[in-house]
């Protein structure tokens, strides 16, 4: 059964390469039973074996513990939600390609969580790679490739750090462990560059700063649904997966200032390019980006408190990301573009997405009772718990990661009203707005939507203690501040019905009058304060204006970097290679000739010149046998 | 039995190469090469089946007491590789120089140089060696030179003259060896030591005949040979030679001293850089895969001079799978040139929509040479790396990797430049022996990659 898993999704990515008609019902069936039998899979635990790489002389064996388990029904179920989701996809892209590779990438998923051989891991995981560059080439247009060689770049600089971190673990560990993900227990101090590599492959595979560049491209230029899947949910359970194998098995658990600072980075840098975002697509791939800082920061905490609050933080981000990018694809599909500079005002057209997007942004702004704020709650505890040690580092991170929090929720207050609340004043949005909101599109994203709320109010119950305690195999999780959820959230429902009713029997209605023009013409108009202009002053205040006008221009982007390095030593080498000195061919022949230049004297056509030669030769030639 | 296949397999290209000369008859030309060749194919299979079936062992051939022929795994692996692409690549020359009026010349030197090939390989001598290593060097000048345009005979003679010093210093060091051991035979002369300068002459031998620095000028611009030419000589067999008369003399036989063994991983690792480099600077696409020719070859050499079993049997997997995804590459540019009579990159684009099979081809055969998983670059450079690691060179084990991420960065430069981008030209794919004998490679090449036991399994070391 375990290889059924990879075959599944294979073998329905074939069938939806070959078949043009009942696609969305071939991969509704397909993805359906891919999430069950990962589901029997995780009831059903055993480990399967693979003999297809014996020549290696290894194992390859299908891993069966939670951690690997979990992840994959996590991905299998992004996978259904976003194959119910897409009943209707853009007419940009062809559909054949758009549902075989979820399959693809859902099957090399599958085996790069559940492989418990380095080696599988490591090819199932660049195989990824080129899928994702697949994916993009094919969905974008074909002057467009320049997204998809900048991702494959990226993700390559990262996979091959990974690959050489890995065949460095498996020559200093593979004898006493095999070449399996099993507690290695390394120390870092005594392994800090292999400890370096593996972290750069897994941080490169969930955008952490600096490797999140191609990211926001990708987001903008492919449809917002698949987006949500690779993107928002499945780089990160890859990506978190690797870094809690790193930090959890491989090494001993212990406290990474360095991961911590970036973390901090990641959030803060992220956020801030969000804040300035017109494009709703890239708006939230900045998002996607930010919320891997406190993933990484809880993990790099050491603490189990951290690592908990990371991978929960994990779930609840792939949960609220791919239903923040579901909406931005419903907005899409409704209105024909995703540009904020126009306003949309959605709400009263389609309520029930706005209802979700509303729960989905203030989940993942942290706002109780909503299941963003679990994680980071104890993301900050653990964080708290370091700074005690480490005040300056602790303190610093704590700061950046709670502004983010903040600066989060004021760039969602900007997409919510510029796509939702605001007056539509858009002509196009109103020619295009015709269809009502489809159950294929409403349904996936509640069910996102009930989450969010479940996982928040229950937060200790289901997901802490059902789902992370254990995938990460904890016994016992000490939380030091106290929250209740479920007490909290009656009052905050209290709080909003006691407000309601204050504001129905106590605040007194506007009164509305019409203008008294006298006989002038009426120039008073509705006040419209465009959603662009939301944190105009942030991007012109000092230093920040530098610092856009630098990141706009791609000077903080790694593959730019990558790309400028790489031609001044162009440059510089094939200078220095089209020299004739060094070519040895050309210099050779430019020498040979001058010398037989200079020789050429010597055949002047005079026959007293040769008999001259001849017998000084001779002379030569005697005083040599002679002596 | 195993005489007569050997020497049938020899002597039947030879009576090809003879009836090519002396027929009149145009049309015969081809088809007499292409018989041959696949008679010759047929009796190294035969030969290969009863080796690797474990009907014979190890085996020599020897006239009157000397030994001829040296027949195990290694011989056999490569020559059947340099066999079965040459046979493909002249049902691909069928087609892309069936315009042109020399053919007679073309096959003629064309089955020469398989025949020199296999006598090449097989040869348990260092003197036979040598004489069939001058005639490939021969071949190569005569057919880089086939279009008979000035600054082609040019390039020829350069491709010629640089071969030829190399081959004259390795003569100095096969005479060395001679005076030092009084013998040439390769089973007289294992496990002795080689000195360091017989070794260095013999090694300036093979990297001019393999393109590594500072010998590497010849084969970018042996480029303007037709491309089945460049392909065949320039990318899959011909340059191979050098890392096979590597692998036999310093592998096989001879004990190497540490010091020529840091010489060449240096040099290796310098090629591989340095060309990789080039290759990015570059815009001729033949030019381009030349220098990735030289750069992968450098991996192969550095395999080899690594000398642990894991890198040896990748560099042998590499001279295998570089063959096929090599010449798959190169067939490709050549038919893009064959159609548009263009090869600066700059000039071409969007092309995958004008031929999406050759461009899919292309694409896989470039993620075989970058060594993505589960490509059949892949295990060979997985292996040199682990053998390095093996031999604790971590910090070269650090480079190869990212010479690996170098080529990714040139192949994708081509690939976009090449084919995707805004569309330049309107012409049709059509579907001929061309796209067909790149899209065999192509199936080859993923095959080594899904499934390397193929190969593994059979090297035997």
């Amino acid at each position: 059964m375990g290889y059924l898993i990879i075959l599944i999704p294979l073998l329905a990515g074939l069938i939806c390469l070959i078949f043009r008609k009942k696609l969305y019902f071939i991969s509704l069936f397909f993805s359906f039973c891919c999430f069950v039998l990962n589901l029997l899979l995780l009831v059903n635990r055993k480990e399967y074996m693979i003999d297809w790489l014996k020549f290696l002389k290894i194992d390859i064996v299908l891993i069966s513990d939670f951690t690997s388990l979990i992840s994959s029904v996590l991905a299998s179920f992004f996978g259904l939600i976003v194959v119910i989701f897409s009943k209707k996809i853009l007419d940009t892209v062809k559909e054949n390609i758009y549902f075989s590779f979820i399959f693809f990438i859902l099957a090399f998923t599958h085996l790069s969580l559940l492989s418990k051989n380095l080696i599988l891991f490591l090819i199932s995981w660049e195989i990824l790679g080129i899928l994702v560059y697949l994916l993009i080439r094919f969905v974008t247009a074909n002057d467009e490739f320049n997204t998809a060689t900048k991702a494959i770049t990226i993700i390559s600089i990262s996979d091959f750090s990974l690959l050489i971190g890995i065949i460095l673990l498996i020559k200093e560990a593979s004898n006493m462990y095999g070449l399996y993900f099993t507690s290695y227990n390394l120390d870092v101090n005594k392994y800090p560059l292999i400890f370096s590599l593996l972290t750069i492959g897994a941080l490169g595979k969930i955008g952490a700063i600096p490797f999140h560049t191609w990211i926001p491209e990708t987001a903008e230029k492919i449809p917002s649904a698949l987006g949500g899947f690779l993107i928002g949910a499945l780089d990160k359970i890859l990506g978190i997966y690797l870094l809690v194998r790193i930090t959890k098995d491989i090494f001993i658990l212990s406290y990474h200032p360095f991961l911590m600072i970036l973390g901090g980075l990641t959030v803060l840098i992220a956020v801030f390019m969000a804040l300035i975002q017109h494009n709703l697509k890239k708006l939230l791939s900045y998002h996607a980006i930010s919320q891997i800082g406190y993933m990484v920061v809880g993990i790099s905490t050491g603490s189990v408190l951290g690592i908990v609050g990371g991978v929960f933080h994990m779930i609840n981000n792939t949960i609220y990301k791919t239903l923040l990018f579901l909406s931005s694809d419903f907005v899409e599909k409704y209105t024909e573009d995703v540009e904020l500079t126009k306003a949309k005002g959605l709400a009263k057209y389609y309520p029930l997405c706005f209802v979700f997007t509303l729960i989905a942004a203030l989940s993942i702004s942290g706002i109780p009772p909503f299941n963003g704020f679990f994680s980071k709650w104890l993301i900050y505890q653990s964080v708290i718990e370091v700074s005690k040690k480490y005040f300056f580092v602790g303190v610093l991170v704590l700061i950046s990661i709670m502004f983010g929090s903040a600066l989060t929720f004021a760039s969602f207050v900007k997409v919510l009203y510029s796509v939702f609340l605001s007056k539509n004043e858009d002509e196009h949005t109103n020619r295009v707005l015709k269809e009502k909101e489809k159950i294929f599109n409403v349904l996936p994203m509640g069910i996102l939507a009930i989450l969010c709320i479940i996982l928040g109010i229950f937060s200790f119950e289901i997901p802490i203690s059902r789902i992370v305690k254990p995938m990460l195999g904890f016994e016992k999780i000490l939380l030091i501040g106290e929250w209740n959820a479920q007490a909290a959230t009656y009052l905050l429902i209290l709080g909003v019905f006691i407000g309601l009713i204050i504001y129905i029997l106590f605040v007194d209605k506007p009164r509305k009058v019409n203008v008294y023009l006298l006989g002038e013409e009426e120039k008073l108009g509705e006040s419209y304060f465009p959603s662009t202009d939301f944190y105009l002053t942030i991007k012109q205040m000092f230093p920040f204006s530098v610092l856009y006008y630098l990141a706009e221009n791609k000077l903080f982007d790694i593959y730019n970097w990558f790309l400028w390095s790489l031609s001044f030593l162009v440059n510089g080498i094939s200078k220095v290679l089209k020299l004739d000195i060094v070519d040895l061919y050309i210099f050779s022949k430019k020498n040979i000739f001058k010398v037989a230049e200079k020789l050429s004297f010597l055949h002047n056509g005079n026959l007293h010149s040769y008999l001259s030669w001849i017998f000084i030769s001779i002379l030569i030639l005697f005083f040599i046998f002679l002596l | 039995m195993n005489n007569i296949l050997i020497l049938s397999s020899l002597i039947l290209l030879f009576i090809s190469v003879f009836l090519i000369g002396s027929l009149k008859n145009k049309k015969l030309y081809k088809f007499l090469s292409l018989f041959f060749i696949s008679l010759s194919l047929i009796c190294l299979v035969v030969l290969s089946l009863r080796f690797f079936l474990n009907i014979e062992k190890n085996f020599l051939l020897n006239f009157k007491g000397i030994n001829i022929f040296i027949i195990d795994f290694y011989s056999l692996l490569i020559i059947l590789t340099s066999v079965f692409i040459s046979l493909l690549i002249t049902l691909y020359s069928f087609e892309y120089i069936s315009e042109d009026e020399n053919q007679r010349y073309y096959y003629f030197y064309n089955t020469l140089f398989i025949a020199s090939m296999i006598g090449l390989v097989f040869s348990c001598n260092l003197i036979l060696m040598y004489i069939f290593w001058e005639l490939t060097s021969l071949c190569s000048w005569k057919l880089i030179k086939f279009y008979k345009k000035d600054d082609h005979i040019t390039k020829a003679n350069k491709a010629f003259l640089v071969t030829s010093l190399g081959s004259v210093l390795m003569l100095c060091g096969i005479v060395i060896n001679y005076i030092e051991f009084g013998s040439f035979d390769f089973t007289y002369l294992k496990d002795r030591k080689i000195s360091d300068l017989a070794g260095v002459f013999l090694i300036i031998g093979m990297i001019a005949k393999s393109a590594q620095l500072p010998f590497q000028s010849w084969l970018p611009d042996a480029g303007v040979a037709p491309t089945p030419v460049t392909a065949l000589l320039h990318a899959a067999v011909l340059v191979k030679i050098g890392t096979y008369a590597f692998g036999r003399i310093f592998n096989f036989t001879f004990q190497i001293s540490n010091n020529l063994q840091s010489l060449i991983i240096y040099l290796s690792f310098f090629t591989i850089f340095i060309s990789s480099f080039m290759a990015l600077a570059e815009f001729d696409i033949k030019r381009i895969l030349a220098y990735s020719t030289i750069s992968q070859l450098g991996y192969i050499f550095l395999g080899f001079a690594v000398n642990v079993k894991e890198s040896i049997i990748g560099a042998i997997f590499y001279i295998i799978s570089h063959a096929f995804a090599k010449a798959g590459l190169f067939l490709s540019a050549g038919i893009i040139e064959h159609e548009l009579k263009e090869k600066n990159i700059l000039k071409l684009g969007g092309l995958s929509k004008n031929m999406p099979i050759v461009s899919a081809c292309f694409f896989l055969c470039g993620l075989s040479i970058i060594g993505f998983p589960v490509f059949s670059g892949f295990w060979s450079k997985f292996f040199i790396l682990k053998g390095m690691l093996q031999a604790n060179k971590i910090t070269l084990a650090f480079l190869l990797i990212i010479g690996a991420l170098l080529s990714l960065v040139y192949f994708m430069r081509v690939y976009n430049s090449v084919f995707l981008g805004t569309k330049k030209y309107d012409i049709k794919q059509h579907y001929s022996w061309m796209v067909f004998v790149v899209a065999l490679l192509t199936f080859f090449s993923v095959i080594l990659g899904v499934y390397p036991d193929i190969i593994l399994k059979l090297i035997k070391i």
